[in-house]
């Protein structure tokens, strides 16, 4: 048995978290990628396979083995969010605009640059492709999928008090 | 395991004292008020590890680390991952997200479905959508990352710093239209 099994899960999850991490930056700059969100998702299951077999194979006994799958597991959590807020954070987008005009955005260009309606359309039509909703008659209804993400989040807004957000 | 479940506890201690506090106070700066909280929990775990045994009293032989001050770390790691990656996400989304509004407001809608135009008109508990480009400018605002000038809204050199950093992110990552 390896004597020092936690630092080599350990030092395992990290270095598959890299991998998965470069190969993103990878994938992403030279393919044009469709699933963008998935494709993230399927690198870092790789790299929590990649580690838990790495440890494995390092006589790591398996309770510890499991600790680099954990390393990926948390380095994902921390890494999604930043992933999100590179690719569509409108916050980030704003930004980017206002800096490339020579002087600046007044509010009325910004607006007419996120026209409503045109923005709305888009999300509802990336919402039902995903399966959270479905049209009828002009319509938008909630999947079983949609109500399934969308109960807990009344649930956590009530329960924090939250305004109405978005 | 010691600090995996000590990282456990503290992250299900940070979520119900933010729960008390957002009950209780009316908080305006929310996501800087749960960071306060997660911090007070740090020193919290780190007494918790420091003064428990390895086994906690529980813990099968197999299960109890030798290398004591690592298993600590990597708990410390859990428990960060847990609030920032975890309940600062769950804050975020369902105070900022912009489909997750979409859904609620179709799930609060007397019939259970809306038009576009409806949801248009009704997006945020009938603030509706020119709201949120607003707040967006605000956040912005507020965070100093642009400036308000003659009408005209601004990149601070905090803002081009973001805006050189992800717009270099974007383009290199072939990302140029949000999903």
């Amino acid at each position: 048995m390896n004597p020092d099994a936690l630092g080599t899960a350990l030092r395992a999850g990290a270095a598959w978290t890299a991998a998965a991490v470069i190969g993103h930056f990878v994938i992403f700059h030279f393919a044009r990628v469709e699933h963008r969100a998935r494709t993230v998702t399927l690198l870092f299951t790789l790299a929590a396979l990649a580690a838990l077999w790495t440890g494995l194979l390092l006589d790591v006994d398996r309770w510890r083995a499991v600790y680099g799958v954990v390393v990926v597991g948390c380095s994902f959590l921390l890494y999604m969010p930043f992933y999100y807020t590179v690719a569509a954070s409108q916050s980030v987008q704003l930004v980017i605009e206002v800096r490339a005009a020579p002087h600046g955005l007044s509010r009325e260009q910004i607006r007419r640059r996120y026209p409503v309606q045109e923005t709305l359309a888009g999300r509802l039509e990336t919402l039902a492709w995903a399966g959270y909703i479905v049209g009828v008659d002009g319509r938008f209804a909630l999947t079983f999928k949609g109500r399934l993400v969308c109960l807990p989040f009344r649930a956590v807004k009530k329960l924090w008090r939250l305004g109405a957000g978005g | 395991m010691k600090g995996l479940l000590l990282a456990a506890a503290s992250s299900l201690l940070c979520v119900a004292a933010v729960t008390v506090v957002f009950r209780i106070v009316d908080v305006r700066r929310r996501a800087a008020a749960m960071l306060r909280i997660f911090l007070a929990t740090i020193p919290l775990y780190v007494a918790a590890y420091a003064l428990t045994p390895a086994d906690l009293w529980l813990l099968p032989e197999r299960l109890v680390e030798p290398r004591a001050f690592l298993c600590g770390v990597f708990g410390l790691f859990v428990h960060a991952a847990l609030f920032f990656g975890g309940w600062l996400q769950v804050y975020n989304l369902a105070e900022r997200g912009f489909s997750l509004r979409i859904l609620i407001d179709i799930d609060e809608s007397p019939g259970r479905a809306l038009s576009p135009e409806e949801e248009e008109a009704g997006y945020g508990g009938g603030l509706g959508m020119g709201w949120m480009l607003d707040k967006r400018i605000e956040g912005l605002l507020s965070t100093r990352l642009m400036v308000e000038r003659d009408g005209s809204l601004l990149a601070t050199h905090k803002g081009v710093r973001v805006a050189r950093l992800f717009g270099g992110l974007r383009a290199f990552l072939q990302i140029d239209t949000p999903q």
